[in-house]
């Protein structure tokens, strides 16, 4: 069965002390953060052969070059509490995990996202991938036209933004 | 006589920032922490309310927000309503920097203070413009400072994003160079900030390409690294990776061998083997950059 992605900020997932092993702590919430009743994730594939192909989709939509932290957990945890998983369009501008890796968990209740968080501390494996080796990933996939840079070049250049996307930058 | 008091900064050291060491009227020492700036010394005496402090005309100044001349501090007392708590009995830094202090009996001089109110007097400012305006800005960015921080705890942050705070705090840091700081180090190392802002603080003051400011951002991170708050340790950990210093690698030692969640001495690990790998092929990046 397939795995599911979120971008996390792993200390929001660190275990606490004061809190029983497999609960998450309520920061965690903060990487949960509903849009319409949705959550999204991205589908990973068993042998993890899209993996970095996600990480660096989703990592060249930011403002700057930055570690890419994640959790990836197993998609039937989420089935077995009745939450629903639809295949939705992504927008990354890598046009196939935005076409097939995408997915939304839809009709979330508070409830639900509390039982996902507990899922994703107790099960999920959180990673980190350097921001040297990220923004490495994101320009070979640019270079090899993998990731369209037209409109994230022209929204970082409307912000008054350096182009990281395509060379080293500071702010 | 002047007495020359120096504390070094050592990796196993906690002082991080000004301190001044008291003798209360019992003779029971205790400690405060000071901002400097120049021959001043910011008053930071927040748990010590209600304190004045007592100059030679009687009169009696409230501590808190009270900038005064380094030189003149050695010699006053501090009062309670009618009681009195003690004087200063020596100022120490850990930044590696002498501080001349003058022994209580020969500071007979008139000390010098800048309220607010007073630095707004032409007669003030005709006597130290270049003083009472410093004196002004200090008090403004600081302020600012502390606006800034306190708003920021109504954002949510995400890797790599920009909000309102990282703007400002990037814009602060490269018009007030040292003085924006003096204050944000002031904010993270005393724990005063929430530990998500102050961890989001660290990775954009990593970032930001101004040399006049590198050493104490340097500085901040390696010292945040032993923060309380493993939020701000892990943001410190990424801070240092971004800056690419090999003078931080004694530091994450240091921090690895310390760190208790495995997850993040993990991380840590990582940047380790990073900077380790880098030290020998490249010098620090971008940060030194004109």
């Amino acid at each position: 069965m397939p795995l599911l992605l979120r971008v996390i900020r792993k200390p929001r997932w660190y275990k606490q002390a004061w809190l029983e092993e497999g609960k998450a702590q309520a920061n965690a919430i903060l990487d949960l953060r509903p849009q319409e009743n949705k959550l999204s994730f991205w589908q990973i594939e068993d042998s993890k052969s899209n993996l970095y192909q996600v990480a660096a989709a989703v990592a060249a939509g930011r403002d700057s070059p930055a570690n890419f932290d994640y959790v990836l957990f197993d998609q039937t945890l989420l089935t077995k509490t009745g939450v629903k998983t639809e295949h939705t369009v992504g927008r990354s501008f890598h046009r196939e995990a935005d076409k097939y890796w995408h997915r939304d968990t839809c009709q979330l209740s508070a409830e639900n996202v509390a039982e996902i968080a507990n899922i994703i501390m107790e099960h999920g494996t959180r990673q980190r991938i350097r921001e040297s080796e990220i923004a490495n990933l994101v320009r070979q996939l640019i270079s090899s036209g993998t990731i369209d840079v037209n409109p994230l070049r022209d929204r970082l250049t409307q912000n008054g933004k350096p182009n990281w996307l395509e060379s080293n930058t500071v702010v | 006589m002047i007495q020359r008091t120096t504390a070094s900064t050592d990796i196993k050291g906690d002082t991080p920032t000004l301190k001044a060491f008291l003798t209360d009227a019992f003779g029971i020492a205790k400690e405060a922490e000071l901002g400097q700036l120049a021959n001043f010394i910011r008053w930071r005496f927040q748990d010590w309310e209600g304190t004045a402090l007592e100059f030679p005309e009687g009169r009696l100044q409230e501590l808190t927000g009270t900038t005064i001349d380094l030189s003149e501090a050695i010699s006053l007392y501090f009062h309670r309503g009618s009681s009195v708590l003690g004087k200063i009995a020596s100022i120490t830094d850990a930044h590696n920097i002498v501080v001349d202090i003058p022994t209580a009996e020969v500071s007979s001089c008139k000390p010098r203070v800048y309220t607010q109110a007073e630095a707004s007097t032409v007669e003030e400012v005709e006597q130290g413009p270049s003083t009472v305006m410093q004196q002004e800005l200090t008090r403004y960015v600081e302020k600012t400072i502390d606006c800034l921080f306190e708003s920021a705890t109504e954002l949510y942050f995400e890797d790599g994003m920009e909000t309102d705070f990282s703007r400002e705090l990037i814009s602060l840091v490269k018009k007030y160079s040292n003085l924006a700081m003096g204050e944000i180090s002031y904010l993270i190392s005393y724990g005063r900030v929430d530990s998500e802002v102050a961890g989001e603080a660290l990775r954009w003051l990593a970032r930001i390409n101004d040399p006049s400011t590198y050493s104490w951002r340097l500085w901040l991170l390696e010292k945040s690294l032993s923060s309380k708050s493993a939020v701000v340790r892990d943001s410190a950990g990424l801070g240092l990776a971004c800056m690419g210093d090999a003078h931080s690698i004694q530091y994450i030692k240091k921090a690895i061998e310390e760190e208790t969640i495995t997850e993040l001495r993990y991380d840590l690990q990582g940047i380790l083997e990073e900077l380790e790998g880098s030290v020998d092929a490249t010098s620090p990046k971008g940060n030194t950059e004109a």
